[in-house]
């Protein structure tokens, strides 16, 4: 299988001279769940948007579907790699929520119904299509996350980023960021920038950790928590389930979910 | 363009930085009246090149004269005019085909103007360069300023940069999108135009969150305001104050005189 993104010795100096990639070397397989951790200014946002053309490397190259993202504008990009913004006020600039999730379809010449049809399913996927009309920085941050990735959903990427999708939201908001990907990774390649570990367990195929600008590991996450060195290094700890394993002598150190825990408490209690 | 217009305070460790805002404030504008009213462009330029001392002094040389290269193209548009069509010429320097000539009394008016232009950058620059925005407004309070006045001054001074910013951050949004801003002139006014909607957006509500944080921190309380930035007026302040004043007068009366 051919990766859908690469990145080949990828190194990355902002213009204020903070280098905040340093020899990335990655591969992103096509329909997995990607999931990217690692402690606050660790270079994850940097890496991701140096995947829909934002940033374009310093040393090193990007390729996405295998065109060198320098030779192309984040606006071509666009159609292959959709990008949900860490900061949601980053994102929106429309007055309508409808006209915002339709701002990006209509960019890459969806007219007519195709217009209409791709931005109503954006919207009903996220549970927002009764909210078209509102002004979308009127609404809380749970909507407003939801909008920014309704807008990214309605252009039809290959691959979708969403960076710190549960950043800030309420246990309800969680559990529909959760539902969403797992509807979205049907038909798409999914990446997701996570604090959240549980989340990450749940839904993560790959695990990609990230420390002072560079990548320390890459592997499943059943692998990813019992790293417990690097979690530390980078200020990370396995979801709870993860560490009651961990905790109870004979139990293996990789138990993901309660389903698991449960088998193995039942085993160790015989 | 944007250099040129979004230059602002460098921090550095020198002896023309620590000076208090007024005096820097002081010489920049005796420099620029004095460009005003000398005689003729030696002078000027000679002004011009006496900024040299306290740029390195202050370690700047290469930001205060770096931005000049913008004045290129005003240069070259005030020459090309002014050679040829400067109301009140009289002697022909070349003569040209359908009656079109270079004269010399255009030719040194325009020198005249880069000259005085040249003159007013650099000391203007400087002044900016060298200035934090709060010692000024802390200083300028400090002599009876009201306290609004200075907010409002200060929140000017930092508009430029958030702009700036803020223009950024939608431009990527934009991008993200779909939205073409590379390419042609015709291409990225375009992108431009819908940003304008939600730049100006951000703004009101900018200002609105900032009255509240203000708000909330007693800036109307009606007391006397102690100072974070505590901003002295030393001898040495005084001696350049007065020699600054003095020196452009002498040295505007010895142009006329000479
Ligand atoms: N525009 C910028 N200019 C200069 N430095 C920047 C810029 N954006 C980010 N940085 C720096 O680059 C480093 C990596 O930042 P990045 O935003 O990629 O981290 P992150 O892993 O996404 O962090 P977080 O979890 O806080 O979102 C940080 O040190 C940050 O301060
Ligand atoms: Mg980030």
């Amino acid at each position: 299988m051919t990766p859908i993104i690469k990145a080949s010795k990828v190194t990355f100096t902002y213009p204020a001279k903070v280098t905040a990639l340093r020899d990335i070397n990655l591969e992103l397989n096509e329909d997995e769940v990607t999931a990217i951790i690692g402690q606050n200014g660790s270079g994850k946002t940097t890496l991701v948007k140096h995947f829909n053309g934002l940033l374009k490397p310093t040393k090193g190259e990007v390729l996405v579907e295998g065109k060198d993202t320098r030779d192309l504008t984040t606006a071509q990009l666009s159609k292959i790699v959709g990008y949900v913004f860490q900061d949601p006020d980053d994102q929106l600039f429309m007055s309508k929520v409808y006209e915002e999730v339709a701002f990006g379809p209509k960019n890459l010449g969806f007219k007519g119904k195709e217009l209409k049809s791709s931005v109503k399913n954006a919207l009903k996927m996220v549970g927002l299509w009764e909210s078209r009309k509102k002004h979308p920085l009127d609404m809380n941050l749970n909507d407003k996350k939801l909008v920014t990735m309704a807008s990214i959903i309605a252009m039809k990427p290959d691959v979708i980023i969403l960076d710190e999708p549960t950043n800030g939201q309420d246990h309800q908001g969680i559990v529909k960021v959760e539902s969403l990907i797992n509807k979205l990774r049907k038909e798409h390649t999914v990446i997701i920038i996570s604090h959240n570990m549980e989340l990450v367990s749940k839904v993560a195929d790959r695990v990609v950790m990230m420390y002072d600008s560079r990548v320390i590991f890459e592997g499943s996450p059943k692998k990813a928590f019992t790293k417990k060195k690097l979690l530390n290094k980078t200020y990370l700890k396995p979801p709870l389930i993860t560490q009651l394993g961990q905790g109870v002598k004979g139990m293996p150190s990789d138990v993901l979910t309660i389903n698991e825990l449960v088998k193995e408490l039942q085993k160790v209690s015989k | 363009m944007p250099e040129a217009v979004l230059i602002s305070y460098v921090k550095k460790k020198s002896f023309f930085h620590k000076l208090n805002p007024l005096t820097k404030l002081v010489l920049a504008v005796c420099a620029i009246t004095l460009s005003f009213l000398l005689k003729n462009f030696m002078y000027n330029l000679i002004l011009f090149f006496f900024i040299i001392p306290f740029a390195y002094e202050a370690k700047l040389l290469r930001q205060v004269f770096k931005p000049l290269r913008y004045l290129f193209i005003i240069f070259v548009f005030l020459f090309g005019i002014q050679s040829f069509f400067y109301p009140f010429r009289e002697t022909v320097l070349v003569q040209l085909p359908f009656g079109f000539a270079i004269w010399l009394e255009g030719l040194l008016y325009a020198v005249d103007i880069s000259a005085r232009l040249l003159v007013i950058m650099v000391y203007g620059y400087l002044f900016v360069l060298t200035t934090h925005p709060g010692d000024l407004v802390s200083e300028l309070k400090e002599r009876g300023m009201p306290h609004w006045l200075g907010y409002v001054l200060i929140t000017t001074l930092q508009l430029i940069p958030r702009v700036t910013s803020q223009t950024e951050v939608i431009i990527e949004a934009q991008r993200s999108r779909g939205l073409e801003t590379q390419g042609s002139v015709i291409k990225r006014l375009k992108a431009y135009t819908p940003l304008l909607g939600p730049l100006f957006m951000g703004s009101v509500q900018n200002a609105v969150e900032r009255a509240m944080a203000l708000e909330a921190r007693a800036f109307r309380a009606e007391c006397d305001k102690t100072r974070y930035r505590d901003v002295k007026f030393t001898k040495q302040d005084k001696l350049i104050t007065a020699s600054s004043i003095i020196l452009s007068i002498i040295y505007g009366v010895v142009s006329w005189l000479l």
